[in-house]
Parts: C-alpha cells; structure tokens; sequence
C-alpha cells in the first residue's frame, strides 16, 4: 500500500512581516509536488514590497526561485538588525 | 536591582567557543571574568553593547525588544563561530547575545575573544561584531512613551573601514 504523503508547508513570518499580516505561522496545502518560495509569498501577502525579504527554507537562506518541497518550512523575514 | 547570572553555555565542538542567547539581563564584567579564568591567551578583547537611552528617531526609549528566529539563529551563529575557529588554531571566543525586553543601559551583547597577538583578536572581534549585526536573524523593535516600531538598519559603524 502506498504511504500517504504530507502536501503541507510550514509558513513563518518574523518581525515586521509577522505584524504587518497579523500571524507568526500557518500550514498551507500546496498543489503538486513542489512550489516555488514567490509563489508562496504570492498566495499569503496582501501589499507588501518585496524588496529587502530574507527568505529560508528549512532554516537556511535562500531565494524566491527556490522550490519547496512537502513538510518544508519557509520563513519570510526582513533586514536582519541584530548586534 | 540589576540581576546578573554566570552564563551556562554550551560550549561548541571544543572549548574555544562558547555562546549563548540569553532570555534575562546579565553582567558582562562578570561573566567575561569567568571566561577569562579558563583561557590562557595572552592578548584579550571584549565588546560590550548597551541599549541608547533614545530611538532611531531621537524620542526617549522606554524599551528595546529583540526577537530572533530560534534555531536557525542560533545555528548561524554556530557555524559562523566553527569556521573562523578553525582559521585560527589558537582563537577563543565567547558571545552573550540578548532577547526579549531590555532597558536602556543594559547590555546587549557581549563579544569576548582571545588569541596569541593583539592584532588577531581584535580583528576577530570586529568581524564578529558585524556579523551579529548583518548576518544573523536578530530583530529591534524600540518602545517609546508613544508607541512602538522596528528599527529598519543597523547604525553606522561610525568610521569607515
């Protein structure tokens, strides 16, 4: 029998972005297997600029033509301010 | 009353580094004493960076607030520390990094690094500083009698390089 598989996506604002939308996370149903980080950033932003966003898959940096994958966690986050 | 606590960190791989994101106010003096005891570098440097008593756009600070992103925060600090440790065979750091609430005055970070030359470890220090400040997941958000908002960029390094 063949195993069911996951279609969600972790979804993770931090900081500004997280305020500015009103959520910190949510799991999303993704079509197909695979998706890619814009168009994700495309189906949970209102108006937000895209300028300056961190992007991250699994917790590693990356860009918004990465794919994301089932069970994956992408996180959106401005400018980091730290230090 | 200010409270401090000798930091439990964990430390990495090796004894050379140590860190620790901190939820609480701490001594810097005290804890940077402590780490000093168990290296035996002769040339030391430490930083100490406190919240200004003023917002980004000059108002009286009540509060600063720092979040992160837990795990891949502390992941890139990790693996940003292992790999300059290994450059340098003889460096030793040590990095206190706040989160939460924290009022003006009270430090925010604490960068101790040692090594055999003057030149190595404050070299290092600076470089570890700046990689705070860019390249880790930390947010600023400052509180104000009027309100709040998140700091957009980091402050000049205040000379050029």
């Amino acid at each position: 029998m063949e195993s069911e598989k996951s279609n969600k996506i972790k979804v993770v604002l931090l900081s500004s972005i997280a305020e500015d939308l009103g959520w910190n996370e949510k799991f999303l149903t993704i079509e197909g297997s695979q998706m890619k980080v814009f168009s994700v950033w495309n189906l949970i932003n209102s108006n937000l600029p895209q300028d300056n966003i961190i992007v991250s898959i699994n917790q590693e940096i990356t860009d918004m033509d990465a794919m994301i994958n089932p069970d994956d966690e992408v996180a959106f986050m401005p400018m980091f301010t730290g230090g | 009353m200010m409270r401090w606590h000798l930091c439990q960190c964990l430390p990495v791989d090796n004894l050379r580094i140590k860190f620790k994101i901190l939820e609480e106010t701490f001594n810097p003096y005290k804890e940077f004493e402590l780490w000093e005891k168990v290296n035996k570098n002769s040339a030391n440097s430490f930083f100490i960076g406190r919240v200004r008593p003023f917002d980004q756009f000059g108002n009286d600070l009540k509060k600063l607030e720092i979040v992160h992103y837990k795990g891949m925060t502390e992941n890139y600090i990790k693996r940003y520390l292992m790999k300059i440790s290994e450059k340098q065979d003889d460096l030793c750091i040590f990095l206190l990094h706040r989160i939460g609430f924290i009022y003006p005055n009270e430090p925010i970070i604490l960068i101790a690094v040692s090594a055999n030359h003057r030149g190595i470890a404050n070299k290092y220090l600076q470089e570890i500083l700046e990689f705070t400040k860019y390249k880790v997941p930390f947010w600023k958000k400052e509180w104000t009698f009027k309100g709040s908002s998140w700091v957009k960029k980091n402050t000049d390094l205040g000379f050029k390089l």
